[in-house]
């Protein structure tokens, strides 16, 4: 139960943060609280989908490959992000490094356990009811926790998504890359509208 | 890496790249470009992130229009005049970026959809 709590409010303090996703493991499926409103989608929905003959995709020219390509880094990101400290501004080739090295993940992950204690020595917890770290160890451990219980669903997916990624070629991964550099990145929080409503 | 210099978007090149998938990878890719779609544009549209993509498209294809971003860019003045100016200047370069976003991706989303809808017509 304290593990959930933690889990919750870390998963808070991400939203707030990062805007990223929030997500709830229930007996019955994985909530996504997104501006307010609830999805539950059931354990197993995506992944039991039952496997058919391929599917081709012809013709696609070199800017469409891209664009599937930030399409994927875009997702595995946000994955990516609930568990780990990741430059937003990697190029998908990068990321796909970083992601499939257990050390660098490591590294990336002890990185935001360490950006969350520093936040909440400062700042307290959201709600200080639902965490009791009443030690350094214990904030750590609760830190810990945290990420652990959130990366069981992330991992999953960015497997998934890892899969489709290694079918890109090389070439889409270059383009990306360049892609990367040449457009300014557009993304969820960012609007400058909201910023001035805050 | 080297690689050759991409054309601009919106442009094509005539070198073509086949990507070979299954149901379940065109899946994941379909549920990729709906939530790239859905956090680009969010702020403009107020899409649901969690929409799927069939749903989403009839909410993105009006920002097509030029006439759809300037309603859009008129709203966020009257909303900020006087509050922030910068505000207001940024806004509008978010919106024709959106714009041009959407104009990119969601051909391609649409695209991915009847390749989707085919295979299901066809068992």
């Amino acid at each position: 139960m304290a593990k959930e709590t933690t889990a919750r409010e870390l998963a808070f303090r991400k939203e707030l943060h990062a805007s990223a996703k929030v997500i709830n493991w229930t007996d019955n499926g994985i909530e996504y609280v997104v501006n307010g409103r609830i999805t539950r989608i059931p354990h197993g929905a995506v992944t039991c989908r039952k496997a058919k003959r391929p599917e081709f995709i012809h013709n696609q020219d070199r800017v469409k490959m891209v664009l599937i390509a930030r399409a994927l880094k875009t997702e595995i990101l946000s994955w990516a992000n609930q568990i780990m400290d990741v430059d937003q501004n990697l190029p998908l080739g990068e990321l796909v490094d970083l992601l499939l090295d257990p050390a660098r993940t490591s590294a990336a992950t002890e990185a935001i356990a360490r950006r969350l204690c520093e936040d909440v020595r400062k700042h307290g917890w959201h709600n200080p009811g639902d965490c009791d770290s009443a030690s350094e160890a214990d904030l750590l451990d609760d830190v810990y926790d945290g990420i652990a219980f959130l990366s069981i669903r992330a991992e999953s997916q960015i497997r998934q998504l890892l899969a489709v990624v290694q079918k890109l070629s090389p070439q889409a991964l270059g383009d990306e890359a360049e892609y990367c550099q040449r457009i300014r990145p557009l993304g969820r929080g960012s609007h400058p509208a909201l910023i001035g409503a805050n | 890496m080297t690689t050759d210099t991409l054309p601009a978007t919106g442009q094509s090149d005539t070198r073509e790249i086949s990507l070979t998938l299954n149901p379940a990878e065109l899946q994941i890719i379909l549920d990729a470009m709906r939530f790239y779609l859905a956090t680009s544009v969010e702020a403009l549209t107020n899409l649901d992130q969690d929409a799927e993509l069939v749903d989403a498209v009839p909410a993105l294809e009006p920002m097509l229009t030029a006439e759809a971003v300037e309603a859009y860019i008129a709203l966020q003045k009257a909303k900020y005049q006087g509050i922030s100016q910068r505000t207001v200047s940024d806004a509008e370069t978010w919106a024709w970026n959106s714009h041009e976003h959407i104009q990119d991706v969601l051909p391609l989303a649409k695209r991915l959809m009847a390749i989707q809808e085919s295979e299901v017509s066809n068992g």
